[in-house]
């Protein structure tokens, strides 16, 4: 019997532009998932909070398994809060590393500085 | 200008344009209309099923806009998603096109690729085909078009 090892879910880093803070995104993301999928996906899901890159870039973390049920509450987060998904990654690193580049564009095309 | 824009106009120009369009209308009793080439879909009713099978009309899009769908409560997104479907089904039965659009007025009202396609998964809808058909369908009305050249011909006597 061929020898595995001990498998740690997947995650995926989702790089999201929002102008509420992150907790704020966080609860409102989760409510949404909850409304639609239901508590026991959501948790499933295991959505965390992971950094925060400038003033409205910020990175969240889920279950590559539940990256679909997950972007579709991000896009269909009421008016008030409207999020945008500008990347998903496998891994932090990679992610941050195109976020920089990302970075500059949008503080270019929101005319804002940090 | 850019090549890759589409301009939505509300009526038909009268000449020849130098840039692509369609004809776009939010009031789906514009169904019938043959100049038009995209119709927003804001509320979907019995009579909206009705005009469909009565107008027959080929090759039209139905759009829904993402923003929409966002303004919703939950109760109605679900009822939405499951609209979505059946219209996606019925406009493949007659020849039409499903838009999902993003219907953003600004920067933070934008949807990416990747969300699109999620919420495409939602919807029962397999993504590679929904963007080949979209991608066949504005081909076919953006070829359909005689457009006036943007650039001046010096006539030679």
């Amino acid at each position: 019997m061929p020898v595995t090892l001990k498998r740690r879910y997947k995650r995926r880093y989702i790089l999201v532009l929002c102008r509420s803070s992150s907790e704020e995104l966080l609860s409102i993301t989760r409510d949404k998932a909850v409304n639609m999928f239901g508590y026991v996906l959501t948790q499933k899901a295991y959505l965390r909070l992971i950094d925060k890159i400038g003033p409205d870039l910020h990175v969240i973390r889920c279950r590559s398994q539940f990256l679909g049920e997950v972007l579709c509450a991000l896009a269909l987060i009421g008016t008030e809060h409207s999020a945008v998904v500008l990347d998903v990654s496998g891994t932090l690193r990679s992610l941050k590393a195109r976020a920089a580049i990302k970075k500059t564009v949008i503080e270019t095309l929101l005319g804002t500085s940090s | 200008m850019g090549v890759n824009v589409i301009r939505l106009l509300k009526n038909k120009p009268l000449a020849s344009t130098t840039f692509p369009y369609l004809v776009a209308s939010g009031d789906y009793h514009d169904l019938a209309s043959k100049d038009m080439d995209l119709v927003d879909i804001t509320d979907i009713d019995q009579q909206f099923y009705e005009i469909l099978n009565h107008a027959h009309p080929k090759r039209l899009g139905l759009e829904i806009a993402i923003s929409k769908l966002r303004a919703t409560d939950d109760q109605k997104l679900a009822r939405n998603v499951s609209l979505i479907k059946s219209i996606h089904s019925f406009t493949e039965k007659h020849g039409n096109q499903l838009v999902l659009t993003s219907g953003a007025s600004s920067v933070f009202e934008m949807v990416s690729g990747r969300c699109f396609d999620a919420l495409l998964n939602l919807c029962d809808i397999k993504p590679e085909t929904y963007w080949i058909s979209l991608n066949k369908w504005l081909e076919y009305k953006i070829s359909m078009r005689c457009y006036a050249s943007d650039t001046k011909e010096k006539i030679q006597t």
